[in-house]
Formats: structure tokens, C-alpha cells, sequence
């Protein structure tokens, strides 16, 4: 009986290799044939957004592989999509709504729920007022209900208390490109990669969290001399076996690395000054204000991170700093990026600092050269960024201190005129803490589990779940048990991934439309049908004016109608993105203005985006290849000088170690889905924190030994992997596991950056203590 | 027993070599895959944990190994799963 099961595991292992990597066999296990039907679709976990085929039988999906016809991952996916038809299948999965009576979670009806959810929303909009509730959204849900429920908020409630969990992973990402290109996501594309012959990845462990595209660029490595890798990590992460440089500043100390890099840059003459004088514009910030700046005065700023000075603060040597501008000038470079770079106090600073490199060398906006964020999650680009469901923002690049913006949307949604608060509401941080102020007294959570993703977490748990007289109310919608639903007064289970419709819009402005295959299982149903109930419910109690939601949409097919039309004549423009189109073809990539665009590979380039050829930012004075930056102000991207300034909480005699956390390949975020796939459990079933053997000398720690972690706010409690990947000085823990013991955003820091308000989850002060 | 299904890329114009070298490793079989540059895994080892080991250390550092992507694990038993790798040694 062994030798059988283990033929067929290692069948199955095979075949999934197959599966993966490639070979023109019929894939074992579940045989193609056997399957009633296979769909296309696209897998729900990181921002690569790989295409998928589902094999669907009897109500179930039998098998999933990588879609050999998508035209950008081209049949790749990683471990975790292979699982994604066993965690949407798994026996953990929410089948109906909980109501909390006595401090208990109790079964109830969807009718007693809705009732309850509308009724204290309504209570509290009435008595308190509109800026009394919240909606806290993600970018795992799709475009739709993130359109509906910002619709819904701002137009319907009136309130901008509209947030998301890409503020926690990608709003300095955001930042960055407004402030230097004036509107949001990356210009280039995958495609990129098959042309650059430099990468300079920064902050991003692309091996494990975007193993896809990382495997993209090995292979544009392979076989080729000429074709190299620089990082700039503080962390040997795994991309490491194919990175030629290396520059490992202090944690937090990168900004004076990439000025460095600049400086020798425009030193030795490397820069592209006819593009800087056609498309380019120097800013500083003085005395709290935005000032305009010349090339002499940015080359004067850059004078003081001469490569040598920015070795005596960053610890990286300066012949490596003077290495890595030459390489990125000669190009084609393409950088890219992830939580390195964003979670961080100064991480639109950081950012703006990665595209001042792209715009003084003119990499940028040629096959190969692009400067590039990748996404985390599978809808942060086209549910959240896109259709604005953040406080500050309205959709398709507009935002709530315009007043033309706000009468545009008020006018598509037929709202009353001044309905649309002229103010952000509460960014993510604060509504938290809002809410444990009891300011905030009702709050609807979307498909996240902020109960174990929050920084220094521990005080907004209580503020969810804390028992107090007259406690605000927490409604979450999800998928799974979390460690937030433990939080919450209702509880209403969520169709998932497959069991409902919609569109997921990811890194390269690609959307993609993920049909429904399966029913959902118990009494779940689909988020969108949820809000949909929800505000028709708020219409009937006279928080919504009738009419504004109910009956306007049926279906997520719907909102997708208005959704385009919200995107007619901004920068965004995907009218030519039919519903018919989205459902054929292998996504489409915006602008696409009409049914006969087949999208845009690369924006801001003429001959490529269809916006330089008709419309607001039409320009027929260019000749195709040139470049223009026509979202920004005078049409010219900034080249920002950034002072370079460090973390929040650099480490100090108390807490001498300098903590970060991030992810393995295996598993995603915090675990919700990939911890109910045995095999990938398995592979990494507790918890880990990487010490340096200098270090764990010093503290007489072995691999295996339990290691208390403590900050200023709380403590873990981890077994240590001794390995060389850490810095000295800096330990590493992946934030995936719910556990007591390993909950590690108990330690980690709440410090935000001023600008993006995105949390410094990378650096915090912390020490440790074999125990 | 634990089989953990992988693929390695790897330079292709030693690709012969490598694929040598890698089928070297104890535990490890491998296969073809389409591009010249891949080489198919099945690695078979006591326990995740030990799998897991032999893929991100003997395995990557395997010279004209550029990357390995584990795609699959799977275990006989429950308690092949749970032996932690400091036993096997």
C-alpha cells in the first residue's frame, strides 16, 4: 500500500510540475477528458495575475493549470494557485451568517442579519452622523463591489470613511507615482522584461511573492552575459542566486543609496539631458511648500550623497553605489519593487526617488526601461487604486478635494449635488483608531482580516472586539474564520474566488474578468449581493436616497457598465473594456477607448497610448517612440530632492535589532486561504524568525530554539532559523500565521508615512531573548 | 516519505551538467521539461521539513542552478509531514 500511494504522489508531483513549468503532456492526476469542462480564468492571490484554466466537474473544480494562451504568464503559476481548488473546496469555509448574543457567535438568519447590519448603519448615520461610519474594503475584492461600495459611501451615505488594505501595501507605491507622474499605476508592462538588460529590484523578493514574474526575468537572464541583476535590500532574500550586485544599506537607509546613484550619475555625465529638458521638471519642498528647482540646483542637492558619504551612513560600499548608477544608466533598466520600498515612513520619498533615476537617464518609456511597482494582492490596481475606493480618492484617477471631480461623480451617480464630502475621510490608521475611540460606530470589512494584518495590532483588536458599554459595531464579510470574524458582531459568509463574477485589475493596468464556475457553498453569497441588499435596506430607513443603488443594478455586470462610463475622458479611459470582451479575450490593458483597441502596452508613448492620438491629451506634434508625460502638471513628470531621512524607530541600546516582516512563497498574507491547503501548510506549518549566526552567537541561539521578539508595544514568541539572509543587526519574520504566540504585528510599528499614510511595517526596534 | 514536485532553471548551456549534478543530490530524480533551460524535480525525503532543505540548500546551490520553484508537496502519511528535520539528521 506505501509504494502505491507514493507512485501516486510522486504522479501527482509530477504532473504538477508539468503543470507549472511546462511540457506539451496531457497533465496526470485528473485527466483533462475526464473534466465536463475547462474555463479560463485568472487566480486570486498575488498582483502578477496569472491566467488559469479550470477543470469543472460535478460541481466542483477537479484541477486548475496555468493558461498556456495568456499572453503574459503564458501558463506559469505558482504553488499557491495549484491549491486554490482545494481552499475554496475546504470543510472551513463560512457556509452561514453568525450573529454575536451573549458574546457568542450564533447562527442566524440572512434575513435577521441584514436587518441587523442596516438598522445599527442607520442608527448611527441618524444619531451621529454620516463620518460615524466606515467602510473597509480590499484589494482582494473585485472591481465591482469596490466600485458599489465606494459608490454607496460617498455618494449614498456621504461620507469619504472609504478604506482599503492596499493602504497598508501599496498607498506610498500610489504616492509616488501621483506625485511624480500626476496620476496613479506603472506606465510599462511585463513585456518589459523580455527587452531590459538591467534590473534593479528594490526591496522586492520577487522569488517568493512573485515567483511568476520573477521566473520571467531568470529566463530573460539565461544564457546571457549581458543581462544583470542589482539589488538593494537590507536581506539576502532568495532572489539572491541570481543577483549580480548587491547593495544592502541599514535598514531604512536606501534613500542617500539612490541619491548616491543619481549623483554619480549626472557626475560623470551619464544623464539624458535631452530628455530631462523635454519632459522633465525639478521640485523641492521648502518651508513646507512645493517649490520649482533647476538641474543645477538638483545636481547641487545631489552633492552631499557623493557615493563615499553615502558608504559612511548606509554601510554599502561606495564602489558598488558607483557600479550600480553606471549599470542603470546604460540600460534598458527596468525597476522593480514591492513592500521593501512602500511599507515605510518615507516610502513616497523612496519611491520618488527610484523614478528620479528612470527620468535623469530616460530609461523610461522604451521597451525595457520602466520604472515598475508590483502589486501584492490580485484587485489592489483595478478595485481599490483604480476606482478610488481609498478616502482621499473618487474613480479613475479623481479626488475629493476637486470640485470639478466631485460634481462628475455626482452627476453620474445621480447624487445630490455636495453629497461627496470636499474632505478625505479617516485613512486606515485612523479609522481603527476612531473606532476604538468610539468615534467610528458602525464599520463594514470586506474580504480582509485587519484582526491580524494591522501593525501593532493588539489596540485595534480590542478597539474591534474590546467589550465596552455602548461598543461601535463591526460587521465583517468574508470567506474564512479569522482572527478578525473572532472580533466581529455579525459575521456574514462570502461566496469566494469562482463562486461569483467580476473583474481584477493587476500590476499592468491588465483587467481581467474571472467568471463564475461554482456555487457557493452553504448560504454564502456574493459580496456584491450583499451590498446590494445592504443599500437598498439603508434606502428603505432614509440613509440613502431611494433609488441610488436599488434598481439601478442587478448584477456586477451592471456596475461594470457605469464603471466604464466613469472612465470616459480621464487617463484611465477603458470604455472599449465590454463586458463580451472581458469574457473572451485574455484581459485587456487600459487606456482602451473603443472596442477596436486592443489596450495599451505602454502609456505616456506615442504611437502607443491612444490617449496622445485623440482627446484631452491628444498630441500629433510627437513622432511615435517620444514621450509624454501628460498626466502631470505641464505635462512634465517632477524629479523630487528628497532630504534622506530614516525610520520612525531605529534600533537603540534598548531594543538594539531591527525587525522586518514579509512572506514565503508558500503561503499568502495572513493565511486565511493557504493554511487551509494541507501541502502548503505542511511546507512551512509554524512560524520562523531569521537571525544571523553573529547574532545568534551573541545571544546563544540555535536554530529551533524559541525566541521572544519584543518591541515597545508587544512581544512573539518564534522558533529562530540561524541563516546568513538577515543583516547583522536584523531579523526577519514572515507575518502569516495566526497563532498567539506568532502573531507578529503585535510587535510591529504603527508609524505611517506623512504623505501615503502607509505603515512602517518594515523597521521597527525590537529584541530578543532565547527562552 | 515526503515528494515534493520542483522545477530548477538553469543555465541552459550547461544544462546537460547540471541536470547531472542535480540527479546526484540523494532523494532527487529528474525529468524533461520543454525549454532546454528547466529540468523537471521529484524530490523524496523523511519529512517536509528535510525536503524543504534539500530544495533551498543542496538543490540552489547546485552550480548552473539559477532558481528552484517548488509546485507541489505531498506526504504518505501525516506523520511523515510532521517529523521535524533535526530528527533526520
Amino acid at each position: 500500500m506505501g509504494a502505491t500511494r507514493r507512485d501516486f504522489i510522486k504522479g501527482a508531483a509530477a504532473a504538477a510540475v508539468v503543470a507549472v513549468a511546462g511540457r506539451r503532456l496531457p497533465a496526470q492526476g485528473v485527466a483533462p477528458e475526464d473534466a465536463a469542462r475547462w474555463v479560463k480564468s485568472v487566480c486570486r492571490f498575488c498582483g502578477t495575475g496569472c491566467g488559469v484554466l479550470l477543470a469543472v466537474k460535478d460541481g466542483r473544480i477537479a484541477m486548475l493549470r496555468g493558461d498556456p494562451e495568456h499572453p503574459t504568464t503564458k501558463g506559469l503559476v505558482c504553488a499557491k494557485a495549484l491549491f486554490l481548488p482545494k481552499v475554496v473546496h475546504s470543510p472551513d469555509r463560512l457556509t452561514h451568517p453568525l450573529v454575536r448574543k451573549n458574546g457568542q457567535l450564533e447562527r442566524a438568519s440572512w434575513e435577521e442579519a441584514m436587518e441587523l447590519l442596516a438598522g445599527r448603519f442607520a442608527e448611527a448615520i441618524e444619531r451621529h452622523g454620516p463620518d460615524s461610519v466606515a467602510f473597509y474594503g480590499s484589494g482582494q475584492a473585485l472591481s465591482e463591489e469596490s466600485y458599489l461600495a465606494s459608490r454607496l459611501f460617498k455618494g449614498g451615505i456621504g461620507t469619504n470613511n472609504v478604506e482599503g488594505n492596499p493602504r497598508l501595501c501599496m498607498a506610498s507605491a500610489v504616492g509616488g507615482y501621483v506625485t511624480t507622474f500626476g496620476k496613479d499605476e506603472p506606465m510599462g508592462c511585463y513585456e518589459d522584461i523580455d527587452h531590459a538588460r538591467v534590473f534593479f529590484l528594490v526591496g522586492s523578493n520577487a522569488a517568493e511573492c512573485h515567483p511568476v514574474i520573477f521566473d520571467r526575468i531568470i529566463a530573460r537572464k539565461q544564457g546571457r552575459r549581458d543581462v544583470l541583476v542589482i539589488a538593494l535590500d537590507p536581506r539576502k532574500s532568495p532572489i539572491q542566486t541570481n543577483v549580480d550586485l548587491h547593495l544592502d544599506p541599514l535598514p531604512g537607509q536606501d534613500l542617500a543609496v539612490l541619491h548616491a546613484m543619481a549623483q554619480v550619475i549626472v557626475g560623470e555625465k551619464r544623464h539624458d539631458l535631452r530628455f530631462i529638458e523635454r519632459n522633465v521638471q525639478f521640485k523641492a519642498t521648502r518651508d513646507g511648500q512645493t517649490v520649482a528647482v533647476s538641474f543645477e540646483e538638483y545636481v547641487e542637492f545631489l552633492s552631499q550623497y557623493t557615493p563615499e558619504r553615502a558608504q559612511m551612513t548606509t554601510g554599502v560600499k561606495a564602489e558598488k553605489i558607483v557600479e550600480a548608477a553606471r549599470l542603470f544608466a546604460l540600460g534598458p533598466t527596468m525597476s522593480l519593487w514591492t513592500m521593501g520600498l512602500n511599507q515605510r515612513t518615507r516610502g513616497v520619498w523612496a519611491n520618488n526617488l527610484v523614478h528620479n533615476l528612470h527620468l535623469i537617464t530616460g530609461q523610461i518609456g522604451k521597451p525595457g526601461a520602466t520604472s515598475f511597482s508590483l502589486t501584492g494582492q490580485p484587485n489592489a490596481c483595478g478595485g481599490v487604486r483604480d476606482t478610488g475606493a481609498l478616502c482621499g480618492n473618487l474613480p479613475y484617477g479623481r479626488v475629493v478635494t476637486d470640485a470639478a471631480h466631485r460634481a462628475e461623480m455626482e452627476k453620474l451617480w445621480s447624487a445630490e449635488p455636495g453629497t461627496i464630502p470636499d474632505k478625505p475621510g479617516l485613512d486606515t490608521m485612523e479609522l481603527f483608531k476612531a473606532l476604538g475611540e468610539d468615534r467610528i460606530r458602525a464599520m463594514l470589512i470586506l474580504t480582509t482580516n485587519p484582526g491580524q494584518s494591522l501593525p501593532n495590532v493588539e489596540p485595534y483588536r480590542r478597539a474591534m472586539g474590546g467589550a465596552r458599554p455602548d461598543k461601535p459595531f463591526v460587521a465583517v464579510i468574508d470567506a474564512f474564520p479569522t482572527r478578525t470574524t473572532e472580533l466581529a458582531d455579525l459575521v456574514l459568509p462570502a461566496a469566494m474566488w469562482s463562486e461569483k463574477s467580476g473583474v481584477f485589475g493587476m500590476s499592468e493596468r491588465r483587467y481581467q474578468y474571472m467568471p463564475q464556475v461554482l456555487a457557493p457553498p452553504g448560504e454564502a453569497r456574493a459580496d456584491l449581493d450583499v451590498l446590494l441588499d445592504f443599500a437598498a435596506r439603508l434606502e428603505r430607513r432614509g440613509a440613502v436616497k431611494e433609488g441610488f443603488i436599488a434598481g439601478r443594478f442587478q448584477n456586477a455586470d451592471d456596475v461594470w457598465e457605469e464603471m466604464r462610463e466613469a472612465s470616459r475622458g480621464t487617463a484611465y479611459d477603458f470604455r472599449g473594456m465590454t463586458r463580451a470582451r472581458l469574457m473572451k479575450e485574455r484581459g485587456i490593458r487600459w487606456p482602451a477607448p473603443t472596442e477596436q483597441h486592443p489596450g495599451t502596452a505602454r502609456r505616456y508613448v506615442k504611437g502607443e497610448d491612444p490617449l496622445l492620438d485623440e482627446g484631452p491629451y491628444a498630441d500629433n506634434s510627437l513622432a511615435d517612440g517620444e514621450v509624454k508625460f501628460y498626466a502631470a502638471p505641464e505635462q512634465r513628470a517632477v524629479v523630487w530632492l528628497r532630504p534622506a531621512l530614516g525610520p520612525a524607530e531605529p534600533p537603540d541600546a534598548g531594543y538594539p535589532f531591527v525587525l522586518s516582516t514579509g512572506r514565503v512563497l508558500e503561503h499568502w498574507h495572513t493565511g486565511t486561504m493557504t493554511m487551509r491547503a494541507e501541502e502548503l501548510r505542511r511546507a512551512y506549518p509554524e512560524a520562523f524568525v531569521e537571525v544571523h549566526p553573529v547574532d545568534a552567537m551573541k545571544l546563544g541561539v540555535r536554530t529551533g530554539d524559541r525566541v521572544k521578539i519584543e518591541s515597545r508595544r508587544g512581544a512573539a514568541v518564534i522558533k529562530a532559523w540561524v541563516t546568513e539572509r538577515p543583516r547583522p543587526g536584523s531579523v526577519f519574520v514572515p507575518f502569516h500565521w495566526q497563532d498567539e504566540d506568532s502573531l507578529i504585528n503585535r510587535v510591529t510599528i504603527d508609524a505611517c508615512d506623512p504623505i501615503s499614510k502607509q505603515p512602517e511595517y518594515k523597521i521597527c526596534a525590537v529584541r530578543l531573548e532565547k527562552v | 516519505m515526503v515528494v515534493v514536485g520542483a522545477y530548477a532553471r538553469v543555465e541552459t548551456a550547461a544544462a546537460v551538467e547540471v541536470r547531472a549534478r542535480l540527479a546526484a543530490v540523494g532523494g532527487v530524480s529528474t525529468f524533461d521539461l520543454d525549454e532546454p533551460g528547466k529540468v523537471g524535480l521529484l524530490i523524496e525525503a523523511a519529512s517536509v521539513a528535510a525536503a524543504h532543505a534539500r530544495l533551498c540548500g543542496e538543490l540552489a546551490e547546485v552550480p548552473g542552478v539559477l532558481g528552484v520553484w517548488p509546485v507541489f508537496v505531498g506526504a504518505e502519511t501525516e506523520a511523515d509531514a510532521e517529523t521535524p528535520a533535526a530528527e533526520e539528521a
